[in-house]
């Protein structure tokens, strides 16, 4: 049974990203990401790319939950900034979503930062 | 004094009472003070004039001009004092200044009388003294033109006056009769005496009972008789009846209870013959009477008797009956004790008569006045509470009892108003009559005419129907109902013995059938609203809880009583998106129609801001402020709470509404107290606070309104106790325990509503079995469902995110990996045993080795890394996942 009129939402995900100086586009992520919600993080990481990020910072900050395919995704969305001499940083303080990146052991082969601050690249290297 | 001239009836009435006490203090000398009490007050002169030897002699007065001008002997001239026969009604004259003249004022008064120059007077009234036999004199009371003209009303007062007056005089002049009479030479000086103690005794004698018991006694003392009797002559005038006697045997006193005045005896020729009937021996007897007069006096015993007449003027009213048991002689004295004795005899057993008379008024004017007070009340009692039917009942009985009648009806007239239909009767041994056409019969004709009826008799009326005769009825009488000028109804009375209904009764029972009627209209109109709004108040309370998963509910709403209170009080449970539980009570103060449709506005609005993310508080702040904005007064009570998805915390807030009760599943109950303020539309700046508490699965939390627990005759405390018992003892569904608490809290007490929400947070099961379609909308609801799930076992927050995760992949495998789609459904079974949580996760298809993607196919290793045991078996059904994990208790939040 759900309130009056409301449909009970089948995954929380809000997505947007917004520009810095230097061609650095921040993807924010809010709520779960799983196999069904995975495909809207893909599409605005493709999206900032093509449009010609050369650092991309994912906040993970009010993400709750990801899985193996969230993994996948940003898995890919390295695959191709490297190709761009471009980059991905990862902010992510919340001790689940970290572990979800420890038990795959790509803590090692991702940059994860504890926070966005720490993420943005800092001015003078651009 | 209202006009000059004219004294107000107060002190008109006042001036009667003092002048009655200071003549009784001094009855021999009552004119003497007469001048205070009349000058000023009611005079500016006065004369009283007594009667002496056929004339008038002038024996107080104030104003000597009067008399010098010889205007007293003019007005005395009129007034018919030598009259002898005492019992011509004479009325005060009143004269009024016309000119140089006084002029008689009244009809067939035809008199002038001069006044003399230089006399201010400007009014006079001329009273006659008077006693029941003769005219004494009279009394001039003159006004001077001060003072102004005199009125009726004065005149009438006069009257009162003079008659006090006289009575007063009249004493003074019994008395000097008798003493006159005492000091005679025919009575011996012990008689003296012997006549002063019966005059004391008399004066202490009320009823004509006690009068006889005292001339018994003493008339028998005094002469030394053996036997005596006082007889009274009945109201008829022709018997003789024994008020008292002594010294005769039962069969003596039962044969002269009662006998004939004419029968002959020295009793009967006594009052015959109003004359002293003196018996000195048997022989006397015999030849005076028939040998069979005789022959029965001599068996009562009687040798020798003395027999006065007791008189009251001339009147013969009785006799006094003195007997010997032996033949004598009897001295003048002896006679002349027997005359004074009897005479004042008389005059007591008078007094004594009137006495009585006066008091069987009084008594009656008493019974009256109770009957009348006892109606009153009643019918004023009756409008308190209680349905119509209650009412009607009360108000029949009592009338039946008010008027002493067999049976009591009320017939309402129908809505066609072609029909009389009877709504209530009382004493018709099986069911009265239903229906009555109008016009027809004893009850269609008092509606038809509008007018009251009475039949002393039905045999000898063709109005009454078969079925009232049927009922043994004999005299029936009625009145219409009536309500603003239209018929309403009739409302009759009826008798199995004959009787004759008077004035009396006929205003009792209009006095019944003005306020039957304001009460039937006042209960049909509010019938009818409290119909309305119950329905109203029905169709906005959800029907049905909704079945919620891991929740269990109940609600129950009792409407008040007609008379009472219908609408106001509201419950509601919902879902919100999150998962998280809502539970609201209120009660909107008020009731009727008004109430049900501002609770059905409340209970939406606060429904509506608890989904959009309010929490309690907030959202009865916001309640609160729109109870201030809205056009009408909105004053309710409530309460909200919000049970988290996991059903492991409660937050609440309460806005002056009786406090919720939460039992746990081992049977504790708590009274949850925190959290409360003011009521929605108190004030518009309350502030409202959440409290928050942590629950257990099993709980049951309880809502109510006051009506459930407020009785008038004890505090709220006391109810709210019984209800934490009842909750504490409480075992069975949600359902039975609402039943039970309605059941065993509802009295005849509870005039209010009764709303009630009873929810049980079902202990979790540990097993958990969830069918869904392979499609990834599936996987965040399972989760959530999975996460309450661990939650509810108290899984840590390590445990659910191991748990959750690998369960998440193996989901997602199966809903995106499998060769071949042979069925939609993904299964997933969990139980926990012994502190390990074993998941089973099946599908119908083929996982692929590899995925066709490099960014996918991380799920088995999350799995492993997660759970202890992971195990994947592949059949021609499908695939299934087999995974367990210990569970870290006591870690949640």
């Amino acid at each position: 049974m759900t309130g009056e009129g409301l449909e009970q939402p089948i995954s929380n995900i809000q997505v947007g990203s917004d520009w810095q100086a230097g061609g650095v586009a921040v993807v924010s992520v809010t709520g779960e990401v799983d196999a069904y919600s995975a495909g809207i993080l893909r599409r605005e990481l493709l999206g900032v790319i093509a449009t010609g990020a050369r650092t991309v910072v994912v906040d993970l900050d009010t993400t709750t939950f990801i899985d193996s395919v969230t993994l996948g995704v940003l898995l890919g969305a390295v695959r191709r900034l490297q190709q761009r001499q471009g980059e991905l940083r990862i902010a992510c303080g919340n001790p689940a979503i970290r572990r979800t990146f420890e038990i795959t052991q790509l803590d090692r082969v991702l940059a994860l930062y504890p926070d966005r601050a720490t993420a943005l690249p800092p001015p003078a290297s651009q | 004094m209202a006009t000059p001239g004219s004294f107000d009836a107060s002190s008109q009435q006042l001036i009667l009472e003092e002048a009655a006490a200071r003549f009784a203090a001094d009855p021999a000398a009552p004119v003497s003070g007469l001048r205070r009490l009349i000058v000023p007050a009611v005079a500016d002169w006065y004369s009283v004039d007594l009667v002496r030897d056929g004339a008038l002699e002038n024996v107080a007065l104030h104003e000597p001009d009067l008399v010098k001008s010889g205007l007293v002997g003019q007005l005395l001239r009129h007034v018919p004092v030598a009259s002898d026969d005492g019992r011509a009604s004479v009325d005060a004259v009143l004269y009024v200044r016309d000119g140089d003249a006084l002029v008689g004022v009244g009809p067939g008064i035809e008199r002038r009388l001069d006044v003399p120059p230089g006399l201010d007077l400007s009014a006079a009234i001329v009273a006659p003294l008077r006693t029941r036999e003769l005219t004494l004199g009279v009394l001039t009371l003159a006004a001077s033109s001060r003072r102004g003209v005199y009125t009726d009303a004065d005149r009438h007062f006069a009257e009162q006056l003079a008659e006090q007056l006289a009575l007063a005089l009249d004493r003074g002049r019994l008395r000097e009769l008798q003493a006159h009479g005492f000091t005679g030479a025919d009575v011996g000086g012990p008689q003296i005496a012997r006549l002063q103690a019966v005059t004391a005794a008399l004066s202490k004698a009320l009823t004509r009972a006690e009068v006889a018991r005292v001339l018994v006694r003493e008339g028998l003392t005094a002469l030394g008789a053996q036997a005596g009797a006082v007889v009274e002559v009945d109201a008829g005038g022709r018997e003789l009846v024994t008020l008292d006697s002594s010294g005769y045997g039962d069969d003596v006193r039962a044969a002269w209870a009662r006998f004939e005045v004419a029968g002959g005896g020295p009793v009967s020729e006594a009052v015959q013959t109003r004359e002293l009937v003196v018996v000195e021996s048997p022989e006397e007897l015999a030849s005076r009477w028939p040998p069979r007069l005789a022959e029965v006096q001599l068996e009562s015993g009687d040798r020798a008797t003395l027999t006065a007449p007791l008189l009251v003027g001339d009147e013969p009213v009785g006799a006094l009956h003195i007997a010997f048991r032996v033949p004598r002689e009897f001295r003048p004295d002896e006679l002349a004790f027997v005359r004074t004795l009897a005479r004042q005899c008389g005059s007591a057993l008078e007094r004594a008569r009137l006495y009585e008379t006066e008091r069987d008024a009084r008594e009656q004017a008493e019974k009256l006045a109770t009957r009348l007070r006892r109606l009153q009340t009643v019918v004023d009692a009756t409008f308190l509470t209680g349905s119509l039917d209650e009412l009607l009942r009360e108000l029949l009985s009592r009338l039946r009892e008010a008027v002493e009648v067999d049976t009591a009806t009320i017939l309402i007239l129908d809505e066609g108003e072609s029909e009389l239909v009877v709504r209530h009767a009382l004493g018709f041994g099986a069911q009265a009559e239903g229906r009555v056409p109008m016009g027809k019969g004893f009850a269609g004709r008092i509606a038809a005419t509008q007018t009251s009826l009475v039949v002393d008799d039905v045999s000898q009326s063709d109005l009454v129907s078969q079925y009232l005769r049927e009922a043994g009825l004999v005299s029936l009488a009625g009145v219409p109902l009536t309500v603003e000028g239209r018929t309403t109804g009739v409302l009759y009375v009826g008798t199995r013995q004959r009787r004759r209904f008077d004035r009396e009764d006929l205003l009792l029972l209009r006095l019944v059938a003005a306020r039957a009627a304001v009460v039937i209209d006042r209960a049909e109109v509010h019938e009818r609203e409290h119909r309305i709004a119950e329905i109203l108040q029905r169709s906005l309370l959800p029907e049905r809880l909704p079945a919620i998963e891991g929740l269990e509910s109940a609600a129950r709403y009792v409407p008040g009583a007609v008379g009472v209170a219908v609408g106001g009080d509201w419950y509601d449970v919902f879902e919100l998106s999150d998962g998280t539980l809502g539970v609201a009570i209120g009660d909107v103060v008020g009731n009727g129609v008004r109430a049900a449709a501002a609770m059905g506005r409340l209970r939406n609005v606060l429904r509506v801001y608890a989904l959009e993310g309010f929490g309690p508080a907030k959202a009865i702040a916001r309640l609160n402020q729109l109870a201030f904005e809205s056009r009408d007064e909105i004053f309710a009570t409530g309460v909200l709470a919000l049970i988290d998805p996991s059903r492991t915390r409660v937050r609440l807030a309460n806005a002056g509404h009786p406090p919720p009760l939460l039992r746990t599943g081992a049977g504790d109950v708590t009274l949850l107290e925190g959290g409360r303020s003011l009521p929605i539309g108190a004030a518009p700046d309350a502030t409202y606070a959440d409290v928050e508490l942590p629950i257990e699965r099993g709980s049951t939390l309880v809502l109510y309104t006051d009506g459930l627990v407020e009785r008038r005759s004890e505090p709220i405390d006391a109810g709210i106790r019984r209800l934490a018992e009842i909750v504490r003892d409480a075992t069975g569904s949600v359902d039975e325990i609402a039943d039970r608490i309605v059941r065993d809290l509802e009295s005849s007490e509870h005039a209010d509503d009764i709303a009630l929400v009873v929810v049980r947070f079902e202990p979790v099961s540990s097993r958990l079995s969830l069918r869904f379609p392979a499609e990834t909308t599936s996987l965040a609801p399972t989760r959530r469902a999975i996460r309450d799930w661990l939650q509810g076992h108290d899984a840590s927050e390590d445990d659910i995110f191991a748990v959750l995760v690998a369960v998440n992949e193996a989901c997602t495998n199966a809903i995106e990996h499998p060769l071949d789609r042979r069925a939609d459904e993904v299964r997933v079974d969990a139980e926990i045993v012994a502190g390990t949580v074993a998941v089973t996760i099946e599908d119908s298809g083929t996982w692929r080795e590899t995925t066709p993607q490099p960014d996918r196919g991380r799920g088995l290793d999350f799995m492993k890394a997660l759970m202890e045991m992971v195990e994947v078996r592949k059949s021609e059904r499908g695939t299934s996942v087999h995974m367990w994990r210990r569970l870290h208790r006591g870690g949640s939040r």
